[in-house]
């Protein structure tokens, strides 16, 4: 088996075992799944270009974050248009709904979704990278090629934001913490 | 108390983040497609600004023609080259455009086989027949006849396919495809004459005249004739991993029976049937 063979089908390897949590970080960046799928393939299509050398890295999944988190940040800064379908212009929900209930928690999804995409960028860049990536803010600062106080701020103003969504808001008033 | 409420705030916003990223659709990987995209933007890379510019209006439409030819019976077939496709795998089948042709009639069709990787076991093979059927590859209903059919049976020669790389047969017309024949090659290639395929001649009383089919790798050409008519030296396409190479001809309505040569790489005629 030739190289470029035994490179290809790590690759493919790769892609297939990374690509849901790739879907799902992508997926809240954009808040929506059309968006999300472009983001994840002409993601890994940079890195299959490149894969001779992140094959060889320490950390791909760090690498692939980061030509993600890249790619997102480009797009806005060309301004392309983002297709949010989450998008309502009635606001974020104004009913609190009740805990355990599907439909309600649907309704949370969405109004953390609505929420989410209505953050500048960098902030949700931030926040998903922090709170549901789980990265330390120096792995988050690496992937956003900011500086740490960089991510602090903008994750802290992005979770000033989300605290106007009731369904966190109540969640976190309910444990008698908020 | 403030650091307590944030605390609480970020944990929650954790697993509300996590509720949401799991609504997400996650559907096959296109890995076929990542791969293709990568190449392509290799090629750009490598091709600079002046063959960016080219590459932008050619890309789109699949390739370019580089051969036209008329067989006698007013069917005109353009060869195209296309960015070459990835190595088929279980789950990551590859569809590779093998011509497109155009009938008296007006009517363009594009041939096309859908190439699967070899699966190991029934296990796989049910995986994949089931992955076929969502992507409209094989008829519905097929995943139960398999989940039936046992290893080593004649019929698993036909379902399973185990051991074995096999392809789709379609062709493309109007923006819809039309699966017409599927069949298997062995992974190291056919050591016999190996020319197989299969064609769509009607479809609702409409002529079709697709062929597809392939030969092993020791082969050179293949001609297609139909009685006294023009003969057809059909381009051979390869696709990564498959030893055989694939080739389709258009045949002229009412055309008969028609027959294959198969050519070595000197040009000597190794076989006619």
């Amino acid at each position: 088996m030739g190289e470029k063979q035994t490179l290809d089908e790590e690759f493919q390897q790769f892609a297939a075992v990374r690509w849901p949590k790739l879907l799902r970080t992508a997926y809240l960046l954009t808040g929506e799944q059309h968006a999300a799928e472009d983001l994840v393939q002409s993601s890994l299509e940079r890195v299959y270009v490149a894969w001779r050398k992140v094959s060889a890295a320490d950390d791909r999944d760090a690498y692939v974050r980061r030509v993600m988190v890249n790619a997102h940040a480009r797009k806005h800064r060309k301004r392309l248009k983002e297709y949010l379908s989450a998008h309502d212009d009635t606001g974020i929900g104004s009913d609190l709904p009740e805990r355990g209930d599907r439909i309600a928690q649907a309704d949370d999804r969405a109004a953390l979704l609505r929420a989410l995409v209505q953050l500048p960028p960098r902030q949700r860049e931030a926040v998903v990278l922090r709170y549901w990536e789980d990265l330390s803010e120096v792995q988050a600062a690496e992937c956003m090629g900011c500086s740490v106080g960089a991510v602090k701020s903008n994750a802290a103003r992005g979770i000033a934001k989300l605290r106007a969504i009731p369904a966190l808001a109540n969640a976190v008033g309910s444990r008698g913490t908020w | 108390m403030e650091e307590e409420r944030q605390s609480a705030l970020e944990m929650e916003l954790g697993v509300a983040l996590a509720e949401a990223a799991d609504s997400v659709w996650i559907g096959p990987v296109p890995t076929a497609a990542v791969m293709a995209g990568g190449r392509r933007r290799r090629a750009r890379r490598r091709a600079g600004v002046a063959a960016l510019a080219a590459l932008a209006v050619l890309l789109p439409a699949g390739g370019f023609a580089v051969a036209v030819a008329t067989d006698g019976e007013g069917i005109r077939s353009a060869d195209r080259v296309a960015a070459p496709p990835a190595v088929p795998g279980l789950l990551t089948p590859v569809t590779v455009s093998l011509g497109t042709f155009t009938y008296p009639d007006g009517a363009v069709r594009k041939a096309e086989v859908t190439v699967y990787g070899a699966p190991r076991t029934k296990e796989e093979s049910l995986r994949q027949i089931q992955l076929a059927e969502e992507r409209g590859d094989l008829p519905g209903g097929l995943s139960t006849a398999a989940k039936n059919t046992e290893p080593g049976s004649e019929q698993a020669a036909h379902t399973l396919h185990i051991g074995s790389i096999w392809y789709v047969a379609s062709y493309v017309e109007g923006g819809e495809r039309h699966m017409f024949s599927s069949s298997s090659v062995s992974p190291g290639g056919s050591s016999s004459q190996g020319s197989g395929g299969g064609g769509a001649y009607n479809r609702r009383g409409k002529h079709i005249g697709v062929w597809v089919g392939e030969v092993g790798s020791q082969y050179g050409a293949v001609e297609i004739g139909w009685g006294r008519q023009a003969k057809l030296r059909p381009r051979l396409v390869s696709v990564p991993g498959v030893a055989d190479k694939f080739y389709a001809a258009a045949m002229p309505e009412k055309a008969g029976p028609f027959h294959i040569t198969l050519y070595d790489k000197e040009g000597k005629v190794v076989s006619r049937h």
